[in-house]
């Protein structure tokens, strides 16, 4: 048939993707010398774990994964915990200017917080929140409130009506209502929200740039690039302490991935 | 419990989906509220539950006036169309979640979901999702769901009409007894006839947001006031002839009889169109003079397809509804020899 173009194509797409981390794999494993090997080979003659083991016992990548894990998972939570509930009035209720909130949302998120990112610092500098990992938390969550709320608010819409009335028939309260009905059916969407707002927070790297500023709480984007300078061309080095930066994000993905399973809501609504 | 609706309208934009309705539903009776889709039966059901509010009039549930009392305290339980069953609870929790926002205590919680399941033959499925059941059961769940909680009034929205035909008539016998068990007020809403005929102890026929007609089921499939009641009861549905210019005439299949052989004075020569034997009984569709006329017949067929047959109307069946209106028009009989005579003159 007509397949063979299509998977074609997929492949050049999966490979454009995963070469460069291959690459990054295979310069992690290899010796100072043969990085500068030439004609450069995808799999190392001889290679080490010694990168590896240098980075995690030498130099402050450690720190700088448990700075990224810990600023990561607060700050997902917190926009979690904000959003969620703000996109279920934002999906359920009906009130004035709703229509104008959601639009201002949407457009709020336009703004580069790059372009933010002065009066970020004045803001952060205010609150004596500078060169701290709750500044860079809280600013974090500001940042991706809208856009999840925005998210999680399609996810509740897609629950069929029906449910949310056989609650309010049997008695539930709104809260609870969210808790036991909303939550679990919407879950999945809860999932893609989270595992985009970790990627996104684990990959972050201006806004630390500029709020951060001592050594030991550099996240992992900052560490790297601080490496950068401190190792010089240590490549290898550089590789393997990127590729323990990689770990993480896939851990949670495989963990978060059972929460996609899709027809979650089969059996709920017929027809 | 006694329901009262006092001109109660609602609307939709500029669509008035309930319009003044004025309606009486004493307490252990069920009030089947019947018609076409989009008549506003089901706008009726859910401003009784609390779903939607009313923009006029006034809704009483016993003496009390509930227009702003929110659903959950309204003590009314409701079986949705589409069942609405929490497809992440099992069986056993999703009959349960009714008693669990009323706080009752576990036992009792335990002791009432298991005999609601017992009474809906659920006992061997109180572990599974609603995903693992067949359409058939996640009704029955639903049906219990609604059941565990012994409410003033029970809501049914089309309970029955995602069910294949066989299971519907089941479960609307099963139904029909439960109920007369519960002794419970129940408004049901429904498009099928059958059902409506079947199982309210009075029937709503509604059309357009407005109640035409209210009456126990036999009453207004026998004395109907107006067309739309008389064709939308009974299957196949009532003949509608023209009489005069401005009077229809209505017949039912079964009040219009065949015979192979000119009986005498008022039978008239027709053309067997269609022949439909169901068994018990036969379905024959006749021509005469361009119009078509539905005959319900015993269970052998008189006649074959093609056939030629004499047909009467059964005079005293007969009856007479305004063209323009729809209204019933009484008393038409006495300016009329012979129904089927008139007919042939139009």
């Amino acid at each position: 048939m007509r397949r063979w173009p299509f998977v074609a194509a997929l492949a050049a797409v999966a490979a454009a993707f995963v070469a460069p981390q291959l690459w990054l794999l295979s310069l992690s494993l290899k010796s100072k010398a043969a990085v500068y090997e030439f004609p450069p080979r995808w799999i190392p003659s001889h290679p080490t774990a010694a990168n590896y083991w240098f980075a995690l016992t030498s130099t402050q990548v450690p720190w700088y994964l448990w700075n990224s894990v810990v600023v990561a998972l607060v700050a997902t939570a917190t926009t979690m915990a904000i959003a969620t509930p703000a996109a279920y009035v934002l999906s359920r209720e009906r009130f004035r200017d709703r229509a104008r909130l959601l639009a201002a949302m949407l457009v709020v998120q336009m703004l580069s917080p790059v372009v933010l990112l002065v009066p970020i610092y004045r803001l952060v500098e205010r609150a004596s929140l500078v060169d701290t990992r709750s500044g860079l938390v809280l600013v974090y969550a500001a940042m991706q409130v809208p856009f999840t709320t925005w998210v999680l608010k399609n996810f509740f819409d897609a629950v069929p009506r029906a449910l949310f009335e056989a609650a309010l028939v049997d008695g539930a309260s709104r809260v609870r209502t969210l808790f036991s009905i909303a939550l679990p059916v919407a879950s999945p969407g809860l999932a893609a929200a989270a595992i985009f707002n970790l990627a996104a927070y684990w990959s972050e790297f201006s806004l630390a740039l500029v709020l951060l500023d001592s050594q030991e709480r550099f996240t992992m984007p900052l560490g790297l690039f601080s490496f950068q300078s401190a190792y010089e061309t240590d490549w290898q080095l550089l590789a393997a302490a990127s590729f323990i930066g990689l770990v993480p994000v896939m851990i949670a993905f495989v963990l978060l991935q059972r929460f996609f399973v899709a027809g979650l809501t089969a059996g709920a609504v017929k027809g | 419990m006694r329901v009262r609706f006092e001109r109660v309208t609602k609307r939709f934009g500029s669509h008035v989906a309930a319009d003044a309705i004025d309606l009486e539903i004493d307490a252990g009776e069920c009030l089947v509220l019947v018609g076409p889709s989009g008549c506003g039966k089901t706008t009726v059901l859910r401003l009784l539950a609390g779903l939607e509010s009313a923009d006029a009039g006034r809704i009483r549930i016993g003496d009390r006036v509930v227009n702003d009392v929110p659903p959950a305290e309204r003590d009314v339980a409701m079986v949705f169309q589409n069942y609405a069953l929490y497809p992440h609870f099992s069986v056993f929790d999703n009959i349960a979640f009714p008693l669990r926002t009323r706080s009752v205590a576990r036992v009792e919680i335990e002791s009432r979901v298991i005999a609601a399941a017992r009474r809906l033959g659920l006992d061997d499925l109180l572990e599974r999702k609603p995903g693992q059941l067949s359409g058939g059961q996640q009704q029955r769940v639903a049906l219990a769901r609604a059941l565990v909680r012994s409410p003033a009034v029970y809501l049914m929205d089309e309970p029955l009409s995602n069910l294949d035909a066989q299971l519907r008539r089941q479960m609307r016998t099963d139904l029909k007894s439960l109920q007369q068990e519960l002794k419970t007020t129940m408004v049901y809403v429904t498009h099928d006839q059958a059902e409506a005929m079947t199982l309210g102890s009075r029937v709503a026929i509604m059309q357009r947001g407005r109640i035409v007609q209210t009456g126990p089921p036999l009453e207004l499939y026998r004395n109907p006031s107006h067309r739309f009641v008389a064709t939308f009861l009974g299957s196949p549905a009532m003949n509608i002839v023209a009489e005069t210019p401005s009077i229809d005439l209505g017949v039912r299949p079964e009040d219009v009889e065949l015979s192979r052989t000119p009986l005498g004075d008022g039978w008239r020569e027709a053309r067997v169109v269609v022949v439909e034997p169901m068994g018990n009984e036969t379905i024959a569709t006749v021509e005469l003079d361009g119009m078509r006329v539905v005959a319900r017949g015993g269970a052998e067929p008189i006649a074959r397809a093609g056939d030629k047959v004499w047909m009467r109307f059964v005079r005293e069946r007969v009856m007479y509804f305004d063209r323009v209106t729809g209204d019933r028009v009484k008393g038409a009989t006495a300016t009329t020899q012979n129904a089927v005579e008139d007919t042939e003159h139009n």
